[in-house]
């Protein structure tokens, strides 16, 4: 029998927030996401609201708020386009006023720039540094049949800059074997379930082969709801402790909240 | 609560299996499939389904007749957990689906629903193309999956000419647009979505209220998905008992119930 109730709250590592050009999705807001996550039995996310990853001259007042509004139940990464830029100083000044900030985003697909580009080598540098989470968007083949953040690109990446804790967003949809592989081969990288936990028994493939311990529960929320990839989770043949890890233990661990 | 899957696919897949991404392209990834009918029983006893609309990956990678061969023979002795679904293409060419002998042949098989992928066979699902084969499901009540591949236009488009048909919108992608269901659910009261992609926040919530709970088909989109997925969504959404019953299986009930074969 399959236990669908946890004991415990969920966090959610991939998130954004704001309205989305291709789909409805009303509950965009961060009093709307709070509310649902109540709902859901999550305790915390770390956003990248879509106003920074798709808005030019973005003053980031949506992560900025919703990390004032609620310390404690929202974190955010620092978005950035490769296209506009953000200097090293801007980016520390931005970490030392918000501690909510605990790492970057790319979306380096939507941006159409490939990863291994130098326009992020800056940004790149800056993360492996402080040792902080780069959540990247990675898929074998792009939406324009490009591969700006495909397989061998991330390897590249994650080998180069050891120190930052690589989260292969979307676990290199097309590729995903491989982002397995990457995740074994590679202290620094990790599984993340958004979309592709659904896959019919990739989460049981991913614990096999790489551990619990690297892979991570993430929705894109609130694109997506809570609930879907929770059930892939919750119904995957991997343990209760397993089922812990990538929930919420191993958020924790990366985000430095291992007391909590 | 009894569950029925209305879309669960058996058979192995050829290279890789395609699945809708949340960008609505096609993405091929290694899924875990259920190669016979005994692996799906499996799966569904693990998650307590009772029955499952099932169609053969056979149907799609290889032939629609052969694949309808296939999947006929494969359920032999699973009638009671399996409920098949054929493919149709146009009794133009392909004689053996002239309405005068296989609606005949579904009913002495024990087929009631339909799937439809012209993408994938290469035509145009319109009156011109086989307007009698239509007409028929019409009246009928046969009800018709169908994907929106490459895009919904052609669901758009086929239910201008042919209003009453039921169709089932299945294998959407897991970011479904409601700009592009919503009208449909709206105009058409034979239009219903089948739930394995559906998990958006408080999408089932909405449906209801919107559009009324008869209007959903709880559904697994197995293997591109777990059950697992659409499932909890279902178990954990606030919506009514009376309600939940109808998407786990009273509606499916109801759509075969009224099939004139
Ligand atoms: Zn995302």
């Amino acid at each position: 029998m399959i236990n669908w109730n946890l004991d415990y709250k969920m966090i959610d590592i991939h998130t954004h927030m704001g309205p989305e050009y291709p789909i409805y999705y009303p509950e965009h807001d961060a009093d709307s996401m709070v509310r649902y996550m109540d709902e859901c039995g999550v305790e915390l996310i770390v956003s990248a609201p879509c106003e920074d990853l798709f808005v030019t001259g973005s003053v980031r007042r949506d992560i900025t708020t919703a990390m004032r509004t609620y310390p404690d139940r929202i974190k955010g990464y620092f978005a950035f386009n490769p296209n506009t830029g953000a200097t090293v100083q801007e980016m520390e000044k931005a970490f030392a006023e918000n501690p909510g900030y605990v790492g970057l985003k790319f979306l380096p697909d939507y941006h159409r720039t490939n990863i291994t580009d130098p326009s992020y080598a800056d940004a790149l540098a800056f993360a492996n540094e402080r040792k902080l989470i780069v959540l990247s968007h990675t898929w074998g083949l792009s939406m324009n049949a490009e591969q700006c953040n495909s397989a061998e690109k991330i390897r590249q990446i994650v080998e180069t800059y050891p120190d930052l804790k690589f989260i292969m967003g979307h676990s290199i949809q097309g590729q995903s074997d491989i982002a397995i592989k990457i995740a074994k081969d590679y202290e620094n990288a990790y599984l993340d379930l958004c979309d592709t936990g659904r896959f019919n028994g990739i989460i049981e493939k991913m614990v096999a082969a790489v551990g619990a311990q690297k892979v991570l529960y993430a929705t894109d929320a609130p694109m997506q709801g809570y609930r879907f990839i929770q059930g892939a989770v919750l119904a995957a043949d991997i343990t209760d402790a397993e089922k812990k890890l990538i929930f919420r233990d191993n958020a924790l661990r990366l985000l430095n909240m291992e007391d909590k | 609560m009894k569950l029925i899957d209305a879309n669960a696919c058996i058979g192995s897949d050829f290279v890789k299996h395609p699945i809708v991404n949340h960008e609505s392209f096609i993405v091929m990834e290694n899924v875990k499939t259920a190669e016979t009918p005994a692996e799906l029983i499996s799966v569904m006893d693990k998650f307590e389904i009772q029955q499952a609309a099932v169609w053969h990956r056979a149907m799609f990678d290889y032939d629609p007749i052969k694949g309808n061969e296939v999947l006929t023979e494969a359920i032999r002795g699973y009638e009671d957990r399996m409920l098949p679904v054929w493919t149709i293409l146009p009794a133009i060419s392909d004689t053996e689906f002239a309405p005068d002998t296989f609606f005949d042949k579904m009913k002495k098989n024990g087929v009631k629903m339909l799937k439809a992928f012209p993408l994938q066979n290469r035509y145009i699902l319109c009156d011109v193309t086989m307007g009698d084969q239509l007409k028929a499901m019409e009246e009928l009540q046969i009800p018709l999956y169908l994907e929106p591949q490459p895009d919904y236009q052609y669901i758009y488009d086929v239910l201008k000419e042919f209003p009453n048909l039921t169709v089932i919108l299945n294998n959407i992608g897991i970011w479904p647009s409601a700009r592009l269901i919503y009208p449909l659910l709206k105009r058409y009261p034979n239009v219903y979505l089948e739930t394995g992609d559906t998990g958006l926040t408080h999408a089932y919530e909405e449906i209801c209220q919107k559009f009324g709970s008869h209007r959903l088909l709880y559904g697994s989109n197995f293997p591109s998905n777990s059950p697992g997925c659409s499932l909890n969504c279902l178990l954990k959404a606030k919506i009514s008992d009376e309600e939940r019953e109808n998407i786990a299986h009273r509606n499916m009930e109801r759509l075969l119930g009224e099939v004139k074969l």
